[in-house]
């Protein structure tokens, strides 16, 4: 381990990787202070920018954008109310009342540094526990990553925000669209409607048109010419006792954001909402929050970056995304060559552990940058929406072409940008969908090749300790808000 | 009683929308719409994956796990169906400038189209131009600022940096 984490540091410190680190920082700020773009979306049309890129720079510099984005999003959200991505929401509701009477230098020094703490914290974390997940993953088989990939699934939908049935609509869908082509076992067409399609739906074209395309559709309708930044608040520099009075708090939201990331589905706006509810219970002052309570903004943002690792662990570990986020990050992987799970580990040490020392020492690059940089990002959201969406349609086509040198790449595309937004509209989430792309083709042929090898005994999965209690898993929880909802009907 | 942590909800209400162009379709219309549209495509796929055929002793086949994916993409699409029919006021789906997205739309689905037959400089011009007052880009300045970005990553990061080719 010593060796390897040696290794790593020693690639870190190469020109072309610190440069990767520095070019994902800036492009994650710029992502993440903008309301409207998310980091999903950001990686998603970055990764076309990748494919000339080694290994590792292309990873370090993807991951940055995912922390990095989560990091300025605090930012707008405390200045002028507009959340960057939808976790820092949480972080509005404190930041913008200490904006508004004159504490936005506080508010801003306790998100930045509460991000930095959850950050380190949480990478730490990622260290220990992805190389366990990893060794534990070792001696899975194909019935356990078949009941890896159902459960993952199944917590997707159970934590998505458009409802159980909605979500679970998405995942059909995307589990459909991954069977398109030719059937990987047998040879045989599926689906094969135009030529093109004997190869499947495309990954990384789907991908940039459900998360990226379908938001430029969202950024048209909310265009509205340029913003008007609220008077520039004066940011005065606070006394460091006041920011590391809710070290505690910011020790509890890292844990806690950690936790959550892990687990699939969850992200990062459900682990901020948690443990800003777990810091409000077990405040004196609970009534204070919402109105300007930093403990808010430490809580929040501490679990919010520290959940961002916590969707690395499963995702490189055991090839599971953590998030649809992290789901992104995958294609990433794919392109490289790359393909994330135990293997990884064993065989490419130096690509997982270079990533996570680029975190933590990042880190504190990115503190720095919102620290010192705030009003500069804060001005990000003055460029005006229809801006942006024209010139994220473009680099949609471009990186769609780009990934295949093929039209078909770009039809598909647009394919999934229309019908992102449809679906959006009827409250069906992407993030579902993709992580269906990503699992779908795990699922199927962990299926098919368990039955092979039981000579078709359904029984197999259920006989095996890890597998059948991760199915016992995704049982209970698609059907325990059923039982809720049953259970008040009768009540 | 414990009234320890008893808080009340002082969430900051969201900002107030602004007056635009706004196409409102009832949701249970445009909902069932799209609902009927997808539980179709499944079936059909249902009715195809039935004719795949497992080799040898294999039960499971290239046309399972389509095929049951499918029926159960049919099974959600219908209880959505119902459940929003049996929704007492569901909110409209809510359109702002409907005029502009289908402008975006067509523009969209033109690009893949008229690609290759005149190339990626001669389509983007026009392209850019077109989707910017879709997007409700009106100042010269601004305009030129998408058409200069655009150039600049097609031209310096996709052909020069990635070596990708364009048309």
């Amino acid at each position: 381990m010593t060796e390897i984490l040696l290794d790593s540091f020693l690639g870190l410190i190469e020109l072309n990787v610190i440069a990767a680190l520095f070019g994902g920082i800036l492009i994650g700020y710029f992502v993440g202070a903008l309301p409207g773009l998310t980091s999903s979306m950001g990686m998603a049309l970055l990764i076309p920018f990748t494919f000339g890129m080694e290994p590792i720079p292309a990873m370090v510099m993807l991951t940055a954008i995912y922390m990095a984005a989560d990091f300025a999003a605090a930012i707008p959200a405390i200045l002028v109310n507009a959340p960057g991505q939808p976790a820092a929401a949480v972080t509005a509701f404190d930041g913008f009342p200490m904006r508004e009477r004159g504490e936005s230098g506080l508010a801003l020094t306790l998100s930045v540094v509460s991000s930095g703490i959850g950050a380190v914290i949480s990478v730490i974390l990622l260290m220990i526990s992805a190389q366990m997940m990893a060794n534990a993953a070792l001696a899975f088989g194909p019935a356990e990553y078949f009941a890896l990939a159902v459960v993952g699934l199944s917590l997707i939908s159970a934590l998505s925000s458009g409802g159980l049935l909605h979500a679970l609509i998405g995942l059909f869908f995307g589990l459909l669209v991954v069977t398109m082509g030719i059937d990987p076992m047998e040879g045989t067409d599926r689906f094969v409607w135009v030529d093109s399609m004997i190869d499947g739906i495309p990954f990384l074209p789907a991908l940039i048109g459900l998360f990226a395309l379908s938001e430029v559709f969202i950024l048209i309708e909310e265009s509205k010419g340029s913003a008007r930044l609220h008077s520039a608040a004066k940011l005065v520099q606070p006394r460091l006792a006041a920011v590391f009075s809710q070290f505690k708090t910011m020790l509890r939201g890292s844990i806690l954001g950690y936790l959550i990331g892990v687990v699939p589905g969850a992200g990062s706006s459900i682990a901020s909402l948690v443990s800003y509810g777990v810091a409000r219970s077990l405040s004196k002052d609970c009534d204070s929050f919402g109105k300007g309570n930093p403990e808010g903004i430490a809580a929040s943002e501490s679990a919010n970056n520290a959940s961002v690792c916590g969707a690395l662990a499963p995702l490189f570990a055991l090839g599971i995304p953590g998030s649809a986020s992290a789901a992104v990050l995958i294609g990433g992987l794919t392109i490289q060559g790359l393909e994330p799970g135990p293997f990884l580990f064993a065989e490419n040490p130096g690509v997982p552990y270079t990533v996570f020392l680029s975190l933590l020492f990042g880190a504190p690059i990115m503190a720095m940058l919102g620290l010192f940089g705030a009003k500069l990002w804060v001005r990000v959201t003055l460029i005006p929406r229809g801006v942006i969406a024209t010139v994220v349609a473009t680099i949609c086509m471009l990186g769609a072409y780009a990934s295949s040198n093929d039209v078909f790449a770009v039809y598909v595309t647009v394919i999934f940008g229309i019908v992102g937004y449809i679906f959006r509209k009827i409250g069906i989430q992407p993030a579902p969908i993709v992580l269906a792309l990503v699992l779908g083709m795990l699922m199927e042929a962990n299926f098919r090749r368990s039955m092979r090898i039981s000579e078709n005994d359904l029984t197999y999965f259920v006989d095996k300790p890890i597998a059948g209690t991760l199915l016992l898993i995704a049982l209970v929880v698609l059907f325990l808000p059923l039982l809720g909802t049953l259970r008040k009907r009768f009540a | 009683m414990n009234t320890k942590n008893k808080c009340t909800d002082t969430t900051p209400s969201p900002p107030e929308g602004v007056d635009v162009a706004t196409l409102r379709i009832p949701r249970k219309l445009g909902e069932t719409a799209v609902l009927l549209l997808l539980g179709g495509l499944a079936l059909v796929l249902l009715f195809q994956s039935r004719s795949m055929i497992a080799h040898g002793d294999d039960v499971v086949g290239p046309g399972t796990f389509p095929g049951i994916v499918a029926a159960l993409l049919v099974g959600a699409s219908a209880l959505a169906i119902v459940k929003v029919l049996r929704s007492a006021k569901p909110p409209p789906v809510v359109i702002k400038r409907p005029g502009a997205l289908a402008l975006a739309a067509a523009l969209l689905i033109s690009f893949p189209v008229l690609l290759e037959p005149l190339g990626y400089y001669a389509l983007a011009i026009p392209w850019v131009f077109a989707f910017s007052w879709a997007a409700r880009v009106r100042a010269p300045f601004l305009l030129g600022i998408n058409l200069v970005t655009s150039f600049i990553v097609a031209r310096f990061v996709f052909e020069a940096l990635l070596g990708t080719p364009l048309p």
